[in-house]
């Protein structure tokens, strides 16, 4: 078993451009740490929520590749939220848990997939999710990798990772900051208009073109 | 949901939003490009929700728990779509954690919460639900999240539209609170 950060030095080698959205804790300290600056990279979700952004990208731009950098603690916070990945099951969309066994922030305090006998891979192949995985060496996790971007329908990699000392590490981008250029990367990207200008006073100036 | 299971549901009486309700709600949430819908089921919408899942109009993603409705909604809105959550009143309450995020946090982003308001001020059976009824509000003002509470069919359509209208210009969640079992 190795550490989140060289397991995530794989993906920054893979991606070109995905988008990348992280939950809070280890995955995204470590993906701010091997990702080149890139504002197609959305930080910090709320716990539980990573997955479900992901999601809702996924369905909204079925042609482009979505990646959900998620924790253990995070998932179970809402395990529910496969079954809607299951359900919609896009092709476009990985999940990949940065899986520490561990509240690792919160003291190492340990979560339920410490036990051995938890399998969160079992979990997602469970709520439907076809392609559902457990990797814990960057060349397994390489492997694995390549084979889910060529996959049909939905994909989860469970990411088995050693803990770490906490870095303190000062937040870079603002929440706010970070949506807005997240935003515009989209709208330059893909060729839309997602911000609508002020002022807009009838239903037919604020529908998109 | 099987058409024979919302029919058996009609017949007991379950559905309590009225079929033109629901239509003159769905025909604002067009008329405004809504286009992307988050739900779970509240025994007063099951009308609306139908009508919803069975319209290739919109990308609908049903949940289990109301908290990811609101990060379904964040990533569409990021990816060019224009979102709206449908939920009971409790479950507005079970995603303030994200909806507590996305404020003041991530500086919002607007969306279309169609909100089934049980315990609101003359609901018959709002006995078990009177907590929502005299909350909800309270919380909405607390994340400054614009409201209206509708009690008139007639004015379903128009207040969809004007609560697409408050989310965009405000750029934050608009809400509206359908309150009554027979509107």
């Amino acid at each position: 078993m190795t550490t989140c950060h060289e397991m995530l030095k794989v993906l920054a080698n893979k991606i070109t451009d995905e988008l990348v959205v992280t939950s809070i804790g280890r995955v995204r300290l470590d993906w701010e740490r091997v990702s080149e600056p890139r504002d197609g990279n959305l930080y910090e979700i709320y716990m539980g929520g990573a997955t479900s952004v992901a999601l809702g990208m996924a369905v909204s731009l079925p042609y482009r590749k979505i990646i959900a950098l998620d924790g253990d603690g995070s998932i179970l916070m809402d395990l529910g939220i496969l079954l809607a990945v299951g359900q919609q099951n896009p092709s476009n969309l990985i999940v990949i848990i940065g899986d520490n066994r561990a509240y690792e922030k919160a003291g190492c305090v340990p979560t339920f997939t410490a036990d051995k006998d938890v399998s969160l891979e079992t979990m997602a192949r469970g709520a439907g999710i076809p392609n559902a995985w457990t990797v814990t060496e960057p060349t397994e996790f390489q492997k694995v990798l390549d084979e889910v971007y060529q996959a049909e329908g939905a994909s989860f990699i469970d990411m088995k990772v050693e803990t770490e000392p906490w870095l303190r590490h000062p937040v870079t981008l603002d929440g706010t900051e970070n949506k807005y250029r997240f935003i515009r990367h989209i709208e330059e990207s893909e060729k839309i208009q997602i911000l609508i200008p002020a002022g807009m006073r009838s239903p037919a100036q604020i529908k998109w073109p | 949901m099987p058409n024979d299971t919302f029919q058996n549901s009609i017949r007991k009486g379950v559905v309590k939003l009225k079929a033109e309700s629901s239509k003159e709600i769905v025909s604002g949430m067009k008329e405004v490009g809504i286009n992307f819908i988050s739900s779970l089921p509240s025994n007063n919408l099951v009308s609306l929700i139908h009508d919803i899942m069975h319209d290739p109009d919109f990308t609908h993603v049903p949940v289990a728990n109301e908290n990811a409705c609101i990060g379904l909604c964040y990533g569409a809105y990021l990816t060019g779509k224009k979102p709206a959550f449908v939920a009971q009143n409790s479950g507005l309450l079970m995603a303030t954690y994200a909806v507590m995020d996305s404020v003041y946090w991530f500086g919002n982003f607007p969306m279309l919460m169609v909100i089934d308001h049980r315990g609101d001020y003359g609901d018959p059976s709002g006995w078990n639900f009177v907590g929502y009824g005299i909350q909800i509000p309270k919380i909405l003002d607390s994340f400054q999240i614009p409201y209206i509470i509708v009690r008139d069919p007639e004015k379903l359509k128009a207040e969809v539209i004007n609560g697409v209208l408050t989310a965009t210009a405000c750029r934050r969640p608009a809400c509206i609170l359908i309150s009554g079992e027979e509107i």
